[in-house]
C-alpha cells in the first residue's frame, strides 16, 4: 500500500512542503530550501537559503531580486536530481520563460505539481509536456467552463484591425512584465506586424533577458519621450497609476484571460479586451487532467469547485488542496 | 455574422459617440449586401428582434451542460446571455454561423415560442463571439449608446453622404435598404419617400458679439418652449410625427396623429403635455410629464387620455401641398395662423413684443428669427437668447463622485426653510483647481456621514449657485428644483444663516408655469 499523499506532500502556511525531500514548492515565505516552478512574484519569493529551479527561472529571480543570494541549484528540463529520498525532475509548463512542472517520485508514487501552465503554443517558452502521474496537483485560475479562450493569433489580429480602424490613435496594451509582454510581442510578429513596438521602461530588462535566452521579439523602442505615439502600439504594465494622457486618444487594450468576461473588461475601463492568457483555460485543464492519467487530482490556485465536479464526474478522486496555499503566510 | 458580432462587441466597449460612429461606419463600408442592411436595421432600432428572455436562454443552456457547472458559471459571469454564449458546448466541426441576413429577419419573423429552437440551432454552428451577438439580438438588447441618429450619422460617414439628405427619405425605406445603398453608392437615383422628414431650422445660442450688432427691429421673438422639437407632416393622405433627432414617433402619439387628419401641410413646433384639453391654447404641464409618453415600445390604451399631448406650432414649411419655405418668416407666420386657428391639439407660439434693447425679459429664454428670412436650414440659424442665469446662496449638503460620462463630482445644495436646509438640486462645480482642492479639504474635515459613494457634510458652507430656471418638483421635499445649477463661488466667510430661504425662490419666481399661463 502506497503512502497517502498527505504523508509526504502537504500544504503548510509557508507553502507546499515535501517532508522526505526537505524542500518547499513555491513557498510564500523564506525557507531553507525551495523548489520554484517559475519567476512570477506569487511563486518566486526572495530570502530562501537554497533555490532549485530552471536556469531561466534562476536568471529571472536574479533580475528581480538583485540583492538576494540563495544557493542556486539550476535544474534543466528533464534532468533528475535526488533531494533527500525524493527524486525531482522539472518538465516544461508552457506558462512563461523557464516555467516548469515539478515531477516528484517517492516510494514508487509519482506526483506532478503543475505550477502555472498553459497548452496554447507560445514561441517565447518551451511547450507544456504532459507527464503521466499518480497524483496531479493542478492550478485552476480559469477553472470554470466559461473560460474557453479563443485562438491567441485571432485575438492579436483584432488588435491589428483596431490599429487599422483608428490610425490616428495610440493602442496602449496593458501587459505584465514577465511573460505577457514578450508573448504579445511574439504574437504581433507572428501576425505580421513588423513595426517597432514602444515599451514602458519597466518592461525593458525582462524583455532583454528573454532575448538573451533566444526569443525573437522584433524591434522595440522606449516609450518615454517619444511623443503621443499616434498610430503606434505601446505596452505598459496595467494599473491606474500609469499615465494615459501622454498618448494620442489612447485605445486601452488589455491582454488577459479575464477579458473573456465582459464585466471584468468593463470594470477595468478597457476599450479593446483581448482574451489572451498564459494560464490553461477550461479545455486545457480538463484535457491535461486526462493526459496525466492521474487518478487523484488536487486543485489549487483558483476556484476548485467546477473542476472537482468535472473530475468526480469521471470517477477521479478530486479535492481541493487544503488549506489554501499562502493562508496566513 | 462574425463581423457584426465584432462590431457589437466593439460598440459595447467604445468610450465615446465619435468612436461608435467610426466603428459602425467602418462596418457599413465593408459589409456586403444584404448583411449591411439588416445590420443598419438593428443599429437604428427599426427592427424588433426581442424574442426571448435572458432566463429562457439560461434554461436553454441547462439542456446542454451540467446544471452545477452552469450555476457556478452564472454566479461568476452574472449575465445569463453571456454565460449561455460562453458555456455552450462546441460543435465538432469548424463553426459555420448563420449569415446576419439569415438570422435577423428569421428572428424578427419568428413567433416567441419558436425562437429558442432557432437560437439553439444557430448556437450549435457558432463560436462564442457569434453566440453572444445572437443571444443579445434575441434578448432585444441594443448596443449601449447607439441612438438611431448616431447609426444614421455613421451611414452618412461611411458613404460620405449628407445626413440630412438621408434623413429626409429614411422613414420611407425598409430593411435591408437595397435602394438606399444603391443611391449612396451612386448606382441609382435617390429613392422617394412620401410624407418624409424635411430638414429643420437649426437654433444657435446668441453670442455676446452678435447681440451688439443685432438689428432688432428686423427680428421676431418667441419664448423657447420646453418640450420636444417635432416636425408635423400631414400630406398625401399620410400623417407623420418626427422628432427633431429624425425619428418617426407617430406611433407614440396616436392622439396627435388623429388630430392631424384635418391638417394639411408640414409644420415645425414643440410637443408637450397639456394640463387638460380645454384649448387651444393649451396649458403645458411640467416638462417631466412628457417622459411618460416617450421611450416606449407600445402605448397603453389609457395613456393618451391620462397624459394628453399637444403641439405648439411656430412655423410652417408646406401650406397644403405648397412649398412655402422660400417665403419670408412673417408671411409663413400669417399663413400658419390662418391654417391652424382653432384646430384641437395644436396652438400657436405667441410672438413677443420686442421693445428697445434686446432684453424683452431677462428671465425668459427667447428665440429670435429674422422676419424676412426664408426657412433655409443651411442659411443663418435661429438665435437663442438664454435667460440671464440667476444665483442663490445655498448650503452644501453632500457630494458624490463623478459618474461615467460626467466631468466632475456633483454637489447637493440646499436652501433654508424655517431655518432647516432642504435640497434643491445637484450642482457641478466650475471653480479653479485651487479652490476646488480647498473645497475638497473642507469636505473631508466636515464629513458627517457616508452612504456608499455619497458623502454628507455638515450644512455649514455657503455657496453661490447659478441656475437657469426654477421648476416645480413634487417629489422633492422642497417641492421645486433648480434647472442647470452650477457652483460659481464659495462664500467661505459667511455663516450658514446667510443662506437664502426657499421663500426667496418662490417669491421672485411666481413659478414659470404661472408665468406661462399668464401669456
Amino acid at each position: 500500500m502506497a503512502d497517502a499523499l498527505e504523508d509526504w506532500l502537504r500544504p503548510t502556511p509557508a507553502g507546499l512542503w515535501c517532508e522526505p525531500g526537505g524542500f518547499h514548492i513555491d513557498p510564500q515565505r523564506a525557507v531553507p530550501r525551495a523548489l520554484v516552478t517559475h519567476g512570477h512574484a506569487d511563486h518566486a519569493r526572495p530570502g530562501h537559503g537554497a533555490v532549485m529551479a530552471t536556469p531561466e527561472t534562476l536568471a529571472i529571480m536574479a533580475l528581480r531580486y538583485p540583492r538576494d543570494r540563495p544557493a542556486r541549484q539550476p535544474l534543466r528540463y528533464g534532468e533528475t536530481v535526488q533531494a533527500g529520498s525524493v527524486s525531482v525532475r522539472l518538465a516544461p509548463a508552457g506558462h512563461v520563460l523557464g516555467s516548469a512542472q515539478a515531477v516528484l517520485e517517492y516510494r514508487g508514487r509519482r506526483v506532478v505539481v503543475s505550477g502555472d501552465y498553459k497548452r496554447a503554443p507560445d514561441p517565447t517558452c518551451a511547450a507544456f509536456e504532459p507527464v503521466r502521474s499518480d497524483v496531479f496537483i493542478t492550478e485552476a485560475t480559469f477553472g470554470l467552463p466559461v473560460f474557453r479562450l479563443p485562438d491567441d493569433l485571432e485575438e492579436t489580429r483584432r488588435l491589428l484591425r483596431s490599429v487599422e480602424t483608428f490610425p490616428d490613435r495610440c493602442h496602449v496594451v496593458g501587459v505584465y512584465s514577465l511573460g505577457k509582454c514578450q508573448r504579445m510581442l511574439g504574437l504581433l510578429r507572428r501576425a505580421g506586424y513588423d513595426r517597432p513596438v514602444r515599451l514602458h521602461r519597466t518592461l525593458n530588462e525582462m524583455t532583454a533577458l528573454y532575448r538573451r535566452f533566444g526569443a525573437e521579439l522584433g524591434e522595440t523602442r522606449p516609450l518615454d519621450g517619444a511623443g503621443d505615439l499616434a498610430g503606434e502600439i505601446a505596452m505598459q504594465p496595467p494599473g491606474p497609476e500609469q499615465r494615459m494622457d501622454r498618448f494620442a486618444e489612447p485605445v486601452r487594450v488589455f491582454a488577459s484571460g479575464w477579458m473573456q468576461i465582459r464585466a471584468h473588461a468593463r470594470r477595468r475601463g478597457v476599450e479593446l479586451p483581448l482574451a489572451i492568457s498564459d494560464h490553461a483555460d477550461w479545455t486545457a485543464l480538463t484535457a491535461t487532467i486526462a493526459d496525466t492519467g492521474a487518478s487523484e487530482i488536487r486543485v489549487t490556485h483558483g476556484p476548485p469547485e467546477a473542476l472537482i465536479r468535472w473530475a468526480q464526474g469521471r470517477g477521479l478522486d478530486a479535492r481541493p488542496l487544503e488549506p489554501p496555499e499562502g493562508n496566513g503566510g | 455574422m462574425k463581423d457584426f458580432a465584432a462590431l457589437l462587441d466593439g460598440l459595447s466597449f467604445a468610450p465615446s459617440p465619435a468612436i461608435r460612429i467610426r466603428l459602425m461606419a467602418d462596418y457599413l463600408e465593408r459589409a456586403p449586401d444584404p448583411d449591411r442592411g439588416w445590420a443598419l436595421a438593428v443599429l437604428t432600432g427599426g427592427l424588433d428582434t426581442a424574442r426571448i428572455r435572458p432566463a429562457a436562454l439560461r434554461a436553454l443552456a441547462a439542456e446542454r451542460v451540467d446544471g452545477e457547472l452552469l450555476r457556478l458559471s452564472l454566479d461568476f459571469v452574472g449575465d445569463p446571455v453571456e454565460t449561455a454564449a460562453l458555456i455552450w458546448p462546441e460543435g465538432g466541426a469548424s463553426p459555420c454561423p448563420p449569415a446576419l441576413a439569415e438570422a435577423v429577419p428569421a428572428l424578427a419573423g419568428s413567433p416567441r415560442q419558436a425562437a429558442a429552437g432557432l437560437l439553439a440551432g444557430w448556437f450549435d454552428r457558432s463560436d462564442p463571439a457569434v453566440r453572444l451577438a445572437l443571444g443579445q439580438l434575441a434578448a432585444g438588447r441594443r448596443p449601449p449608446g447607439v441612438t438611431p441618429r448616431l447609426a444614421r450619422t455613421a451611414l452618412a460617414n461611411a458613404f460620405r453622404a449628407d445626413l440630412t439628405a438621408i434623413e429626409e427619405i429614411w422613414h420611407g425605406q425598409a430593411p435591408p435598404y437595397g435602394p438606399l445603398f444603391a443611391w449612396l453608392e451612386g448606382r441609382a437615383p435617390r429613392p422617394e419617400t412620401l410624407a418624409g422628414l424635411r430638414p429643420l431650422m437649426p437654433v444657435r445660442p446668441l453670442q455676446e458679439a452678435d447681440a451688439a450688432s443685432l438689428d432688432l427691429p428686423q427680428y421676431r421673438a418667441e419664448r423657447q418652449w420646453p418640450g420636444l422639437r417635432v416636425q408635423v407632416v400631414a400630406e398625401a393622405g399620410r400623417q407623420r410625427l418626427y422628432s427633431g433627432s429624425g425619428d418617426d414617433i407617430s406611433f407614440l402619439f396616436p392622439d396627435i396623429v388623429a388630430a392631424m387628419e384635418e391638417l394639411k401641410g408640414v409644420f415645425d413646433g414643440v410637443l408637450a403635455v397639456a394640463q387638460g384639453l380645454d384649448g387651444p391654447p393649451y396649458r403645458p404641464a411640467p416638462p417631466e410629464a412628457l417622459e411618460r409618453r416617450l421611450g416606449r415600445k407600445t402605448v397603453p390604451r389609457r395613456l393618451p387620455a391620462e397624459v394628453p399631448a399637444f403641439v405648439r406650432l411656430f412655423d410652417m414649411l408646406f401650406d397644403g401641398g405648397e412649398d412655402i419655405r422660400a417665403m419670408p418668416f412673417h408671411e409663413r407666420r400669417t399663413r400658419l395662423e390662418a391654417r391652424v386657428a382653432g384646430r384641437p391639439r395644436f396652438d400657436l407660439s405667441p410672438l413677443l413684443a420686442l421693445e428697445g434693447p434686446a432684453e424683452p425679459d431677462a428671465c425668459l429664454s427667447v428665440i429670435l428669427k429674422r422676419a424676412d428670412a426664408p426657412y433655409r436650414p443651411d442659411g443663418p440659424p435661429w438665435l437663442l437668447r438664454k435667460a440671464a442665469p440667476r444665483t442663490v446662496r445655498a448650503l452644501l449638503l453632500a457630494t458624490r463622485p463623478a459618474r461615467v460620462g460626467e466631468a466632475g463630482a456633483s454637489y447637493s445644495v440646499a436652501l433654508l426653510r424655517d431655518g432647516a436646509p432642504v435640497a434643491v438640486g445637484d450642482a457641478p462645480c466650475r471653480l479653479s483647481g485651487e479652490e476646488r482642492e480647498r473645497l475638497g479639504r473642507w469636505i473631508r474635515a466636515h464629513t458627517a456621514g457616508r452612504y456608499g459613494p455619497v458623502r454628507a457634510v455638515e450644512p455649514a458652507l455657503v455657496l453661490e449657485v447659478s441656475f437657469d430656471e426654477v421648476r416645480p418638483a413634487p417629489r422633492r421635499k422642497s417641492g421645486l428644483a433648480l434647472e442647470r445649477p452650477e457652483i460659481v463661488r464659495i462664500l467661505w466667510d459667511l455663516p450658514p444663516e446667510a443662506a437664502d430661504s426657499l421663500g426667496r425662490l418662490t417669491a421672485d419666481e411666481p413659478s414659470l408655469l404661472e408665468r406661462r399661463n399668464a401669456e
